[in-house]
């Protein structure tokens, strides 16, 4: 089963997520900001990684360079979820090292078709 | 979805609140960085979920908002005086939105506006400028790419054309349009989790694919370095019916700056179809698994090859800056959201505890010889843990002010507005906490009281400056927890009141006469007589006054008393005192006929034992206390609750004075006065009915039931008895 990380410190986006992603089959960890999902990542081991861009204590870049640091993290996917679409943000996301990016608000069949896309 | 709508709405009134005190802050000076970083997160995640819910106005709104804390945060514009009014404005029609989006109901068209219109000029000069800068970022960033797509960049413009020209070519010729698609990935493109082998697997969904790697530049491992060999794919995939370009663009969305891509279109001849047997061979199984094979051992080396930069770089600093960066923020305290009935249950279930406590603690000091030390140890124990077990359920029952006082200092920030003054407001202590529904129920006394003292405390700023006081009026509101009780403060620094005013307006309506002796004090809580709140004493009283009564009877009948002093010139002072809980109230155990009751304290004035006071008989029953040249109806509260049949004379009596709601008073009679006590309410409302004169009930330690008598039932109403009418001979007589 498709393991996903979803890190949001919005509940109702991180609920959002939750049902968008077990409705789809998937397996899913919850973490509230880069802290956090830092912290759950080893535990979780996650096919993937979800993250927004602004958190308390650990912002989406910040939680990206963590996940990149470690090189069994090396190609982990990580999409980052985020309301802006102009494209200094996803060049923003790329060199941080994510792997790609929603919009919120998000479109379930999108995530899902984007998350398939990324995942052997 | 309703609930994650109802999760949303619960989410923003947090979002709010940081938002509501991250704006204090500010105006306090005491806000840094992190406040405006976590104003903006607050807007931020309202306007996400705004747009998961489809909520135009609420995310047009936060948008431009936040625009502004985001140009607050990066230092294009300062928060100076006028910006933070602005804030708390758009904090007013943020939340109003929200309201409005929770209540599905709609605003007017033009609510706001204006204020959106601030908020887009004051972050346009600058926002504008980051704009176009962001989209210069955008373009520059555009060109390297549009450069790697190559010759594509020459073919995207005149695209539509070719596709109909080759469409019609096609038929002509008898061949298919295909794209090919060449491709090799930079070293990024491993480094970021992407997987060739997956971005082909999602090519080969939309047609026929082909691939072919070109390997010729592949080096042996062991000579791989630090820069990395990469393989090159040419695909040609043959489209499904309803694939177009942009699908397979969409593709290489991710990967579009990590990679050399080049898409064109061609065609495969006519021999296409027939070769077709050819191509299964080449593109599925046979082809995809050795370039699986390829492409995993080349993405293995990538991130060794790749290790000692990203490893080495990153990794020094995140270890150093991000646990710095935990340990300042504060660790959270989880919560969880439980429904109130179960709190309220458990509530109930421990006043039961301390009854049944209370009860076998008596039924133990009664027992002949009660010597036993090691159970008289054990209650002991049962008792303090009771008490504490109660104290904790009640804790949880307990919310900050904080919510409460800032939904005030919206009220000061609009009346001040509404009556053209100045005003701020100071808060302190608004992490007191008090049980959530007296925070509830306080809104609105607190509402009128700020009304009040904006409308009639404060000067204008004009009277202000010429007595000397900053043009600004400062409106002061305080929580505080003294000896047991939360102690509620509203005081602002405007004229005080005027007693000439209020006594002659008292006189005009009879509430005193022009002998009377008052004190200043007196004088100040003739406001809270209903006689002060009609409409035409509003419109002649410069002074205060408005619904004091109401505000009055509110917190009465959340237990709570309120004072109020006042000095000319310097301002007014307005104290609500309450009971920590609600489920535990002070009462005087009295007994009539060998029954138990308890009247209220909050009621009580005084007390009288049976022969100190001065009572004097009327015609048809009616007796009256005097006292201080005043004679109040005497109720006989056992014959008033049908205990007996109405007393000869009430010599043996002891009296209760008491004083209602109204300001009104009367003396209770009853046959003892035991102790002053806290006692758990029972509302009978729920078991049994309404009953008049009885307010509630409570258990006593020995298990009894006793009735809790409503007082403001047990006061006359004035022309009922015939005491209003002897009380003017009975005045000239003392007089």
């Amino acid at each position: 089963m498709t393991k996903i990380l979803a890190i949001d410190d919005s509940r109702t986006m991180r609920a959002m997520l939750e049902s968008a992603l077990t409705e789809a089959g998937m397996d899913v960890d919850l973490a509230e900001d880069g802290v956090e999902g830092l912290e759950v990542l080893p535990g979780s081991a996650p096919d993937l990684v979800i993250t927004d861009i602004n958190m308390p204590r650990l912002d989406g870049f910040g939680l990206i360079e963590g996940v990149r640091a470690k090189p069994e993290n090396a190609s982990l996917p990580i999409l980052v979820l985020t309301t802006e679409n102009g494209d200094a943000l996803k060049q923003r996301a790329r060199d941080a090292g994510a792997t790609g990016w929603i919009v919120k608000p998000f479109d379930a069949e999108k995530l899902v078709a984007v998350i398939n896309r990324l995942v052997v | 979805m309703s609930d994650l709508r109802d999760m949303f709405f619960e989410e923003c009134d947090d979002l709010m609140e940081v938002l509501s005190t991250g704006l204090d802050d500010l105006q306090n000076g005491n806000g840094d960085a992190e406040t405006i970083n976590a104003m903006f997160r607050s807007v931020h995640s309202i306007k996400g979920g705004g747009g998961a819910f489809g909520l135009d106005r609420l995310i047009n709104f936060a948008h431009a908002f936040e625009n502004v804390l985001e140009d607050l945060r990066s230092e294009k514009i300062e928060a100076d005086p006028g910006l933070i009014a602005l804030m708390f404005s758009s904090f007013d029609h943020l939340s109003d939105l929200v309201d409005a989006a929770r209540d599905e109901v709609d605003i007017p068209e033009d609510a706001g506006a204006s204020i959106l219109a601030d908020l887009h000029q004051v972050s346009a000069p600058e926002g504008g400028a980051g704009g176009e800068e962001a989209a210069e970022v955008d373009s520059a960033d555009f060109v390297p790419l549009t450069l790697d797509i190559g010759g594509d960049d020459d073919t995207l413009a005149p695209l539509p054309d070719l596709d109909f020209d080759l469409g019609g070519a096609a038929e002509d010729s008898n061949g298919t349009l295909a794209y090919v698609i060449e491709f090799s990935a930079d070293p990024g493109l491993y480094a970021r989790g992407h997987d060739p082998a997956l971005l082909f697997r999602a090519l080969a969904d939309l047609g026929e694919l082909t691939v072919n790697a070109d390997t010729s530049e592949v080096l042996p491992l062991n000579e791989v370095g630090e820069s990395f060999a990469g393989l090159k794919w040419t695909l040609e995939l043959i489209p499904a019916e309803s694939t177009t370009e942009d699908d397979v663009r969409e593709v290489f969305e991710f990967v579009e700056s990590q990679c050399v891509l080049d898409v064109s279109t061609t065609f495969v001849e006519g021999e296409a179809p027939a070769g077709l047997p050819d191509l299964p061979d080449l593109d599925a199984p046979a082809e995809l698994p050795p370039l699986e094979d390829i492409a995993a051992p080349e993405a293995a080396p990538a991130p060794i090859a790749e290790a000692p930069a990203p490893v080495a770089k990153p990794s020094t600093k995140p270890a150093e800056a991000k646990p710095a960066a935990a340990k300042k923020s504060e660790p959270r305290n989880s919560t969880i959201r439980v429904d109130l009935d179960r709190v309220d249950r458990l509530i109930n279930l421990v006043g039961e505890l301390v009854i049944s406590e209370a009860m076998l603690r008596q039924s133990m000091n009664e027992l002949p010889v009660s010597a036993n030390s090691s159970v008289s140890e054990a209650i002991g124990q049962l008792k303090t843990l009771s008490g504490v077990l109660q104290e904790s359920v009640m804790a949880i029952r307990a919310q900050p002010v904080r919510g409460l006082f800032q939904r005030m200092s919206r009220i000061v920030r609009e009346s001040s507005r509404t009556a053209g003054k100045d005003a701020r407001m100071l808060v302190i202590g608004d992490s007191t906490e008090v049980d959530k529904t007296v925070t509830e129920r306080l809104v609105e006394p607190l509402t009128h009281m700020i009304r009040n003292s904006v409308d009639h405390g404060l000067e204008t700023a004009e009277d202000r400056v010429k007595a000397g006081k900053p043009a600004q009026g400062t409106i002061k509101l305080e929580a505080a927890h003294r000896s047991g009780r939360v102690v509620i403060s509203l005081s602002d620094d405007g004229a005080g009141i005027n007693r000439e005013k209020v006594r002659r307006i008292a006189e005009e309506r009879g509430l005193v006469r022009p002998e009377d002796d008052l004190t200043d004090s007196d004088v100040d809580n003739l406001l809270f007589r209903p006689g002060f709140s009609t409409a035409d004493a509003v419109s002649e009283l410069s002074g205060r006054g408005v619904g004091l009564d109401v505000v009055r009877s509110e917190i009465q009948a959340l237990g709570g008393r309120i004072n109020l002093q006042s000095e000319p010139g310097k301002g007014t002072l307005m104290t609500i005192s309450l009971p920590l809980t609600l489920a535990v109230m002070e009462g005087m155990l009295v007994t009539i006929e060998g029954e138990s009751l308890v009247v209220p304290t909050v009621a009580l004035r005084e007390t009288l034992q049976p022969g100190q006071a001065n009572v004097h008989d009327f015609c048809e029953g009616d007796r009256g206390l005097s006292m201080n040249g005043e004679i109040l109806p005497i109720v006989d509260l056992g014959e008033a609750l049908g205990f007996r049949r109405p007393l000869e004379n009430l010599e043996n009596q002891a009296l209760l004075l008491i004083e209602g709601e109204s300001g009104r008073r009367s003396a209770l009679a009853v046959d003892t006065i035991i102790e002053q006590r806290e006692v758990v309410i029972k509302g009978l409302e729920q078991n049994y009915q309404s009953i008049p004169g009885i307010a509630a009930a409570t258990i006593l330690g020995n298990g009894k039931i006793a009735l809790i008598v409503d007082t403001d039932q047990m006061i006359p109403a004035a022309g009922k008895s015939q005491l209003s009418l002897l009380k003017g001979q009975e005045h000239a007589e003392v007089a």
